[in-house]
């Protein structure tokens, strides 16, 4: 993980007094809101329905142990002891006051974090692929880049005042596991024949309003022109994306008004005429000091036939670990390891709804020790809403597995029906038209069997309380948007969307549903599903695949004829 | 029109010594030069001034610099000044300067005017404007904010000018914030490569 040398420390520490100077200005009537609003905002803070919102940055979502625990500790002191992991892998807390925010960034600041651009218009966390590093199939692992691109778009002076928001997520293997497409910018790492690292690079993909899928400007950019091509990119986006409708400002209407090969000519000419080969330019120097910072930790080689038989022994005799290892663990590319998933998505505990992507103050501090004693005290968080465990020995997985039981944070459903990415929704957000939490619990109480949950196999739900897709609804196989109908509360559901490498923007499949329709419109989709479903004793075909083959009509069919 | 005050890239207020007049148009918006002058009392006066005049009004509808009328009144400036300057706005065809570069660079002074605290194209205009060459002082003015003030250090500007209303406050934080960010120019000063 990347350790803060001295000037990073320093520049956290500059921006905490910053801020300060600038909240007390701002409380003080000397600073217009106008001028304020996107200076807070660029702190991470946002004000909310009930209180402000402040998002903590995680950059592509790796965590220190100790700084979880620093983060528990700040929900006891300043808010109501818990915290919401996002899609971009960060985390927010909805309950500070704004006096406390710039004691909350000099706590933050005690242990390498900050909120900085966490908001605003202003390039966002890179995100990346929570299996970086320890992924069989990966080409080279995205980190090291990830982390040249924050310090580069850290306090980066010329693109802090852009015409929105612009977020830019890499990967190292085929699978798409960040939801790249849908960013601003993806970059993908790439091979070229004589074996020279470079990515793929993809321009204007985003939800909201106006989905669209990013499109290919780049097929090669040799590494070492990452920075200056990225330069080049947001310049022409900074000088050309409009300004005049905060709905049209996102890069990816510039790039579809024009094309992403008219674009390209564009971000070519500016790139070749002033930075290409300048003093943005990466030495293989510089990527080997980069990459130094994420080498491997200090794996144990262990017995491997021996954990195997050990393992599958538990697995034989314990079903519940056995469906949590199944759904809840993923390979690892070295022998005897598994990365594990912990589910962020409890559904009801003891009758009590817990939101996706939520996490209280003592389960924080559990698993910081867990994380210590199972994964060299590294977590990473997911574009799912979950947390990983990337380094986990095979023999410790029962141990662990019980102890994330007694937690709440064992439920055997990554990849389920209930694995669901939900935003806060009109319970927290002042731009939310609908609530969220209520139609989850629907859904959780309605498909409460696992065994069927397994039946129906991969689903990716996303649920959002407004056109802004936090939660993406666009790309999940099965995507539900609330919508305000005269003050009432309706929910619009699509299908066939896909955040992966095969990304596609979903169908609505039509009219919307009241709010108590939801979870039994589930129902009759599902059912439509297991009936179309091909089947044969090895395999199984995916929701997403039946969509595919078949379209929406006889789902539509099913719900409204 | 407000008092303005021209602050250095120190924060000192150089307003004094600051011999800079916009020449009145019809569209000369507030602040772009503490004073001001017509055309008409610019051609009778005996000394030569330092005249800032607009971009736009010297360009024909192609976006390059007009003949004709236009060009005459030009050399008429050139004949009745000390220095010549220029005010752009925010809405100026950022790529129709790299066809305007012989031209920018004879500038003594570039004024670039700020529409509102959240647009920031000026940033990326003084960039561009670094990037063809030019190495005069280039000035921002407007509705940009003192907390804008170390980016816009770090992007290339040397001068800012300032209400009365921004100076009456101590202003020196603006001038010496974020001290240890880069400025998003070069790889080997990003934090990890800067061996500090």
């Amino acid at each position: 993980m990347y350790q803060y040398n001295y000037a990073d420390q320093a520049l956290v520490e500059e921006r905490v007094a910053q801020f300060r100077d600038q909240t007390q200005r701002f409380l003080d009537g000397e600073l217009p809101e106008e001028q304020f609003l996107p200076l807070r905002l660029q702190n991470g803070l946002y004000i909310q329905r009930h209180a402000p919102m402040l998002r903590i940055a995680i950059p592509y979502g790796l965590l220190a142990s100790y700084q979880l625990r620093k983060l528990a500790e700040i929900t006891r002191l300043y808010d109501k002891g818990y915290g919401h992991f996002t899609t971009r892998t960060n985390i927010q807390l909805n309950w500070p006051n704004l006096e406390d925010v710039p004691d909350i960034l000099a706590h933050l600041a005690s242990v390498q974090m900050h909120a900085i651009q966490t908001s605003g218009n202003c390039i966002r966390n890179t995100t990346t692929d929570p299996y970086a590093g320890i992924h069989q199939e990966e080409i080279a692992d995205p980190r090291p880049y990830c982390e040249i691109i924050r310090q580069w778009s850290t306090f980066h002076p010329e693109f802090a005042f852009l015409p929105r928001k612009f977020k830019i997520a890499v990967i190292g293997t085929e699978n798409d596991r960040a939801a790249t497409q849908v960013h601003d910018v993806g970059l993908h790492i790439k091979t070229n024949e004589a074996g020279e690292i470079g990515f793929e690079v993809l321009v204007g993909g985003g939800l909201g309003r106006t989905p669209i899928i990013g499109k290919v400007i780049n097929e090669f950019l040799p590494r070492e022109h990452l920075l200056s091509y990225l330069d080049a990119i947001l310049r022409v986006y900074n000088l050309h994306g409009r300004r005049d409708n905060k709905y049209k400002a996102r890069i990816k209407i510039l790039v579809e008004s024009m094309g992403g090969r008219e674009f390209a000519k564009l971000v070519d000419a500016e790139w070749e005429a002033h930075t290409k080969d300048g003093a943005l330019t990466l030495t293989d120097d510089n990527f080997a000091t980069a990459s130094s910072f994420f080498s491997a930790p200090d794996y144990v080689s262990v017995d491997a036939l021996q954990v195997q038989s050990e393992l599958q022994s538990l697995l034989s005799t314990d079903q519940d670990f056995a469906n949590w290892y199944t759904q809840n663990t993923v390979a690892h590319k070295v022998a005897g390891y598994r990365a594990v998933v912990i589910s962020l998505k409890a559904g009801l505990v003891d009758g009590t709804y817990v939101p996706s992507g939520d996490v209280n103050e003592l389960q924080m501090d559990a698993l910081a020790d867990l994380v210590d004693r199972y994964s060299f005290g590294e977590l990473r968080a997911t574009y799912e809403q979950n947390l990983v465990f990337a380094d986990v020995q095979a023999s410790h997985l029962y141990e662990l597995w019980q102890q994330l039981v007694v937690l709440n944070l064992a439920r055997a459903n990554i990849n389920t029906l209930t694995d669901m990415i939900v935003c806060p929704g009109w319970d927290y957000c002042s731009l939310a038209n609908a609530t969220t939490h209520n139609i989850a619990e629907q859904i959780e109480k309605q498909f409460d069997d696992l065994d069927y949950l397994y039946d129906l196999g991969d689903i990716r739900l996303n649920m959002s309380g407004c056109m802004n897709a936090c939660a993406h609804h666009h790309v999940g196989d099965i995507g539900i948007l609330g919508v305000d109908k005269k003050g009432e509360h309706w929910y619009q559901i699509s299908l066939g969307g896909n955040s992966s490498d095969d990304a596609k923007i979903g169908k609505i499949l039509g009219r919307a549903v009241p709010a108590a329709d939801v979870a039994s419109t589930l129902q009759v989709i599902l059912d439509v599903y297991l009936e179309l479903r091909a089947k044969s004793e090895d395999d199984v075909e995916r929701f997403g695949d039946v969509i595919n083959r078949v379209g929406i009509a006889p789902f539509k069919e099913k719900v409204y004829g | 029109m407000g008092n303005h005050h021209v602050l250095n890239s120190h924060g000192v207020d150089v307003s004094d010594q600051d011999t800079w007049q916009a020449l009145i148009t019809s569209e000369l918006p507030d602040g772009i030069a503490l004073t001001h002058v017509t055309l008409l009392e610019l051609l009778h006066k005996q000394e030569k001034l330092d005249v800032l005049v607009p971009l736009t009004d010297l360009l024909n509808n192609k976006g390059t610099l007009a003949g004709g009328l236009l060009q005459q009144v030009y050399e008429l400036l050139i004949q009745h000044t000390s220095r010549l300057g220029i005010w752009i706005t925010a809405d100026t065809d950022a790529d129709a300067l790299a066809s305007l570069t012989e031209f920018l660079l004879a500038q003594a002074l570039i004024v670039i005017h700020v529409p509102g605290f959240a647009d920031g194209r000026d940033f990326s205009f003084v960039q561009t404007l670094r990037q063809l060459g030019y190495t005069g002082e280039i000035r921002v003015a407007g509705a940009f904010g003192r907390d804008q003030i170390a980016y816009l250090l770090r992007v290339g500007v040397d001068s800012f000018v300032l209400s009365e209303h921004d100076v009456q406050s101590d202003m020196s934080q603006a001038f010496t914030a974020l001290a240890s960010a880069h400025a998003g120019r070069s790889a080997a000063s990003l934090p990890m490569f800067a061996g500090a």
